[in-house]
């Protein structure tokens, strides 16, 4: 383990949804996926769009616009260019209803006209990933708007832009139910130990992974119960999470 | 995150306001521990509060209203299509002392575009026993029409609406009549006995004051009244169909040059001509003082903040403010003014006349400037004192459109892909805004 920094424990009580591709006035594109579609209250589900330049040329201006829920709060957890951390990006959000009644812009910029101090260009065929969770405070079904993307082709004073499509519109569900396991960890001295309690008596699994695709089962048992991954130091970073099974 | 520095550093913001933008995000961490480390290196939250005023300057009054409504994203945003709207607007004085016509048919005209629009739309204002015949913005003579809109006063231009179809109308309001009343308390006007006032009655600085809204009848509708507090009457009976009012104000020097005895007259003194002033600015009517008598009268700014946030609590709230500062009298209301070539528009009065003093008149008139201690000030103060509006500059977000300089933000962007995804705009449109843009500093 390179750093306890790097452990990226997550609770997915669901499963990953993904999104269609909407409009593009160019050949780029944007996708934003969900890790979850039900989470519970106060815990947050991840969400990442990703961009890939596909003209021929570089773009500037790069912003990407999420019109999230209004009672949804929104914390950034990276912004990367062909997996490299951008830090000098900006983010803003808006008001409630500047776009959608009930919903509110939260906006990734990689460059800020006219002049693009931030050099952020991104490469034609580069990947632009930001990655992002939404929290609900209170129970509730919050269906997400469209997202849009806007860049510029300096060689070919070229505007850009795209937005979401219709399938795109997913709709996230944070609940109190009880069966849905809660997860807590905290390092040892031979691992990674995390405490998984759902309704008492219940059967849950416990998985983990390094990548959000590939989940590896590392215990099932009734609730509560305590595992210790003994293998965690063995990656840079991995995620967590605790399934009820019916 | 360096060793050290702090989340607000990182976030390029003062501890203050991070604090107040990201405190909710902040308690719900306490929760997840998971994230603690992530959440604090890079914590937002939804929504930001700021208190928006939009400013379109340098149009003539049609593009500049126009434009204004664009960037209110549009009158439905505000008014419904069966609404009656009131605009409230400042009648008393020629030339730049009433609201700039041309102004007003912008605003008008952006209404009536709502689809299926079916309400009514009065100007109206309570000019109290002021405003000499010919000299008010009802019915200006053309030589009273001197730094305001040539073509037409309100009450021409409600004649040529309506000749043409539309549902528009000007309406003076008039004081009275008196009854007698049981102090303190309020006394709701009966719409079945015609047109008159809803009065509340209240010990204010050990004064017995009052603060009254019309009730009065449509010019458009017969039997139909406007209860200004209460909503629409017809047949005997509330209809539950709403009144949205616009306060549509000047932007002038109340007193002459740098004597300071009112302070700008804008959104904030609107209400002044919302009431009723019966006797003249020093007298009492039955005993009791008016607006004007129990502030300006008695040397206090602050109190006729007071008494505007004391009207806008218990006897309307208007959703909108509009300055028509075409021409700001910086000298005085019908004095020498300067053509600023501005409207601004906000939800509350206190910051709209913030942002049109400090960057509109005060450039012309620095005793105007709202962030030195004066009547200006005192009346904003008053003002927030019942919970209205802010003048902290870092709780406000100006939004600026200059047809010398056009520019687009990002929201512009998007509400263009927005109404492009619907069908209402072109591919290219967008890419114009997108263009614009990023050329915009």
């Amino acid at each position: 383990m390179k750093s306890k920094a790097f452990i990226r424990a997550v609770c997915l009580a669901g499963f990953l949804v993904a999104a269609s591709r909407g409009f593009s006035s160019g050949s780029s594109s944007l996708q934003r996926t969900f890790a979850s579609s039900v989470t519970l209250t106060n815990w947050p589900v991840v969400v990442t769009a990703t961009f890939t330049n596909g003209e021929g040329t570089v773009l500037d201006g790069l912003f990407y616009s999420d019109q999230v829920p209004s009672a949804l709060l929104v914390t950034t957890l990276s912004l990367t260019l062909n997996g490299i951390a951008v830090t000098n990006y900006t983010f803003e959000s808006g008001q409630d209803g500047d776009v959608y009644s009930g919903y509110t812009p939260c906006r990734w910029i990689l460059e800020s006209p006219t002049n693009f101090p931030e050099t952020n260009p991104v490469p034609s065929q580069a990947t632009v990933q930001i990655v992002y969770a939404v929290n609900s405070l209170t129970p509730g079904s919050f269906a997400f708007q469209q997202f849009t993307w806007v860049a510029y082709e300096p060689g070919l004073t070229n505007a850009i832009f795209g937005y979401s499509g219709s399938a795109d519109q997913q709709v996230l569900q944070f609940v109190t139910t009880s069966y849905r396991p809660f997860l807590a960890g905290q390092y040892a001295t031979n691992g990674f130990t995390l405490q998984i309690a759902g309704v008492p008596g219940y059967n849950y699994a416990l998985e983990r992974s390094t990548n959000l695709a590939s989940w590896v089962a590392l215990a099932t048992n009734g609730s509560p119960f305590v595992f210790t991954d003994t293998n965690a130091v063995g990656f840079p970073q991995c995620f967590y999470r605790s399934r009820w099974l019916p | 995150m360096n060793p050290g520095e702090k989340i607000w550093q990182v976030q390029r913001m003062t501890r203050r306001h991070f604090l107040r933008r990201y405190g909710i995000a902040s308690s719900a961490l306490t929760l997840s521990p998971f994230f603690i480390e992530r959440f604090a290196a890079v914590c937002e939250a939804a929504t930001n509060n700021f208190t928006r005023v939009y400013q379109v300057k340098n149009g003539d009054p049609f593009q500049n209203t126009a434009k204004l409504w664009e960037l209110l994203d549009g009158p439905a945003r505000y008014i419904g299509p069966s609404d009656i709207v009131v605009i409230k607007a400042n009648s008393q004085w020629p030339y730049q002392g009433y609201t700039h016509t041309g102004c007003i048919k912008g605003v008008i005209d952006g209404i009536l575009a709502i689809p299926g629009f079916s309400g009514e739309i009065l100007i109206c204002d309570n000019a109290q026993v002021y405003g000499g015949t010919g000299a008010t913005g009802f019915d200006a003579t053309p030589s009273n029409r001197y730094q305001n809109w040539a073509d037409h006063n309100w009450n021409s231009l409600a004649a040529q609406y309506q000749a043409g179809g539309k549902p528009v109308a000007a309406k003076r309001w008039t004081t009275g009549p008196w009854r007698t009343v049981t102090f303190p308390g309020y006394s709701g006007w009966n719409p079945a006995d015609g047109e008159g006032w809803s009065r509340d009655f209240f010990s204010y600085n050990g004064r017995a004051t009052f603060l009254s809204c019309p009730v009065f009848q449509s010019p458009l509708t017969s039997g139909r009244m406007i209860d200004m507090k209460k909503g629409v009457w017809e047949q005997g009976a509330y209809t539950g169909r709403q009144i949205k009012t616009i306060v549509m104000p000047t932007l002038n020097n109340h007193g002459s040059g740098s004597e300071d005895y009112a302070g700008v007259t804008s959104a904030i003194k609107s209400f002044f001509g919302a009431t009723e002033i019966p006797n003249g600015v020093g007298s009492t009517w039955y005993g009791y003082y008016d607006i004007h008598n129990s502030s300006y009268t008695q040397g206090s700014a602050q109190s006729a903040g007071e008494l505007a946030g004391r009207y806008i609590k218990t006897m309307f709230t208007p959703g909108l403010y509009i300055t028509a500062a075409m021409w700001s009298g910086w000298y005085s209301r019908t004095g020498t003014a300067a053509a600023t070539n501005t409207v601004l528009a906000c939800t509350n009065p206190v910051s709209l006349d913030y942002i049109a003093c400090r960057d509109v008149i005060a450039p012309y008139a620095s005793w105007l400037n709202p962030d030195q201690n004066s009547h200006t000030r005192q009346q904003m103060l008053g003002c927030i004192g019942q919970g209205i509006g802010t003048l902290d500059p870092a709780n406000i977000e100006v939004i600026t459109y200059d047809f010398n300089h056009p520019t687009a933000n990002r929201l512009d962007v998007e509400r263009k892909i927005r109404d492009f995804k619907a069908g209402q705009t072109t591919e290219q449109d967008v890419k114009d805004a997108v263009n614009l843009y990023l050329e915009s500093p």
